[in-house]
């Protein structure tokens, strides 16, 4: 395989707009398709997008993109509909961070605004940080990770994936939550009655443990606390 | 009848058109005696992108929901929208095929009057949402049962879960503009509850054109009614919210429009373009009444293409359909939008 470094591409988001960026990536590559395979020599593997002010839409549109690091720190609607790929944030994330994310992984190495991976249908999001309100609202299959805690409204209307809080929660965790898990470390402020807390099993703690692994965050999973919808969607 | 009694009509694409009438009309009879001097007004609607110069235009003024709502097989919508092809006639609807790689570029061949969707509480498919002419936001109650992969037979809510306020919204537009390179006009689709309110709303937040939907059913069962409320006051009161905010916001409607006076009428109302979808329905054949009455099955009786007699009646009853709106637009003398 060729080596990332050699075949790395670098944008300065300063001189280049979301689209421009979508523009570029799409006509220089032949493989743009989601539904077609990913080429790992491709020349996107090790892209890497400099001078991140906290523009909004960066990455928006994006997929099949190989790895992208993005040196600052990102807008609202960042990486909004992303799939395939793999991308990790040196700095901060705004709203609506990884917004209808189809699959892939984000990784923020500070922290994200509110609605992160609000309406996610698949993927994984890492926060090494803490969160703000609103997170995962409308999930459909993202699992989150937040290594630190969130505000209020966290899993409001989630309809299934995984919330794992590695901190404490604000007010109405879980608020008319339709499917999924949350798992919560901390203490939350309230609990919506929405949510009824369950025992820790052992699926549980193994899939805790794969998904901190993924995100490179070291955990037992032995600790957290289970949190499901009183009623799961029929 | 002689097979070119309307070769006269002010649309060029359309004066090609072999296919006969089923009666003569005003503007058949009369537009010989006029011409040359652009008697007939123009009936279209031009629908700008905000921040750039693009606009769709729809010529003539019509719309049809049809091919996302109407439960309609492949077959029977790749006839349809062979139909509305040769009409230019925009539609709402996902692509049929898998769209080939190709860079973000509207109005593309393949797609050029196709309005992509996006429902409340989905996430975005950029895929969808590629190559069409228009996005349109559907910020209406839908029941589940309409939709692809339902598991259950309720109303999703009017407003997506995520948007709390009308910042969110339009920086949610801004987005899917800058997807499409701003060259994409955003609308959105809203069932008339608050309607000053919410087509404030709307407006506030940055979309360049709203549908409204009176009397709007899907199937003709009263309970997937999504609302009764009346036409004529609705669209009234959106002008009215729309004059108000000073934008240039377009406004579109679907409602129970059934014939070419009741649209005119919609449109001297201030609305700049209809929903051909009722009509369609009332136009249906009547040697092929379906046993259950859905537009799905209207069409299934135009499907087979085997039934070579039957499945042509929707391009003459379009026809007719604009021919009667050119007709009041005559009558009505100095109508211009």
């Amino acid at each position: 395989m060729e080596n990332p470094s050699e075949s790395a591409l670098s944008f300065d988001l300063e001189k280049t707009s979301a689209y421009e960026l979508l523009s570029a990536l799409q006509m220089t590559r032949s493989t743009a398709h989601p539904s077609q395979k990913v080429d790992e020599t491709s020349p996107y593997l090790g892209l890497k997008l400099t001078n991140a002010r906290g523009q909004d839409f960066i990455g928006a549109g994006l997929r099949d993109i190989g790895e992208v690091t993005v040196v600052g720190s990102v807008g609202d609607f960042a990486f909004c509909s992303f799939g395939d790929g793999q991308v990790v944030i040196e700095g901060n994330a705004g709203n609506f961070f990884g917004h209808s994310i189809a699959s892939g992984m984000l990784v923020v190495r500070g922290h994200s605004k509110h609605a992160l991976g609000a309406l996610g249908s698949g993927g994984l999001i890492a926060i090494y940080g803490n969160a703000q309100d609103r997170v995962a609202v409308g999930m459909q299959g993202t699992d989150i990770i937040v290594r630190g805690s969130v505000a209020n409204y966290a899993g409001m209307g989630m309809q299934s994936g995984t919330l794992i809080i590695g901190g404490s929660a604000g007010l109405h965790l879980g608020q008319a939550m339709a499917g999924g898990t949350i798992y919560i470390r901390g203490e939350p402020e309230s609990v919506s009655n929405d949510v009824e807390e369950q025992r820790l099993r052992e699926p549980d703690r193994l899939k805790i443990g794969m998904l901190m692994l993924k995100s490179n965050i070291k955990s037992s999973g032995k600790e957290f606390r289970v949190f499901r919808p009183v009623r799961e969607a029929s | 009848m002689p097979p070119n009694s309307n070769s006269d009509y002010s649309d060029p694409k359309l004066a090609n058109r072999a296919t006969p009438l089923r009666c003569e009309t005003l503007l058949a009879r009369i537009n010989p005696l006029l011409k040359g001097r652009q008697a007939v007004p123009s009936i279209e609607c031009r629908i700008g992108c905000a921040g750039s110069s693009s606009e769709l235009v729809l010529a003539p003024p019509f719309f049809t929901r049809l091919v996302a709502e109407a439960g309609l097989s492949q077959q029977q919508k790749r006839l349809f929208l062979a139909e509305l092809a040769s009409l230019d006639l925009a539609w709402i609807g996902d692509p049929l095929d898998p769209i080939d790689a190709k860079p973000l570029e509207p109005n593309v061949e393949n797609a050029p009057n196709r309005i992509a969707s996006i429902h409340v509480d989905q996430p975005v498919d950029i895929d969808a949402i590629r190559n069409s002419a228009a996005i349109e936001l559907q910020m209406f109650g839908v029941p589940f049962e309409t939709l692809h992969n339902s598991r259950r037979s309720r109303w999703m809510p009017s407003l997506p879960i995520e948007i709390l306020e009308f910042e969110q919204l339009a920086k949610k537009i801004e987005m899917l503009r800058s997807l499409t390179g701003k060259k994409c006009p955003i609308g959105a689709a809203m069932a008339p509850g608050a309607v000053y309110e919410d087509v404030r709303f709307l407006v506030d937040s940055g979309v360049d054109f709203i549908t409204l939907l009176c009397q709007v059913q899907f199937g003709w069962s009263i309970s997937n009614c999504i609302s009764l409320a009346p036409l004529d006051s609705t669209i009234e009161q959106s002008v009215k919210a729309i004059k108000d905010s000073g934008a240039k916001t377009k406004l579109l409607v679907s409602g129970n429009l059934v014939d070419g006076q009741q649209m005119f009428r919609c449109l001297q109302l201030g609305a700049s373009a209809v929903s051909i979808d009722a009509f369609l329905a009332q136009s249906k054949p009547k040697e092929a009444v379906p046993v259950k009455e859905t537009f799905g099955s209207v069409l299934s009786t135009y499907a087979p293409p085997t039934f070579s007699s039957s499945y042509t009646w929707l391009l003459p009853a379009v026809l007719q359909l604009i021919s009667e709106l050119h007709d009041c637009a005559l009558y009505a003398g100095n109508f211009t939008k």
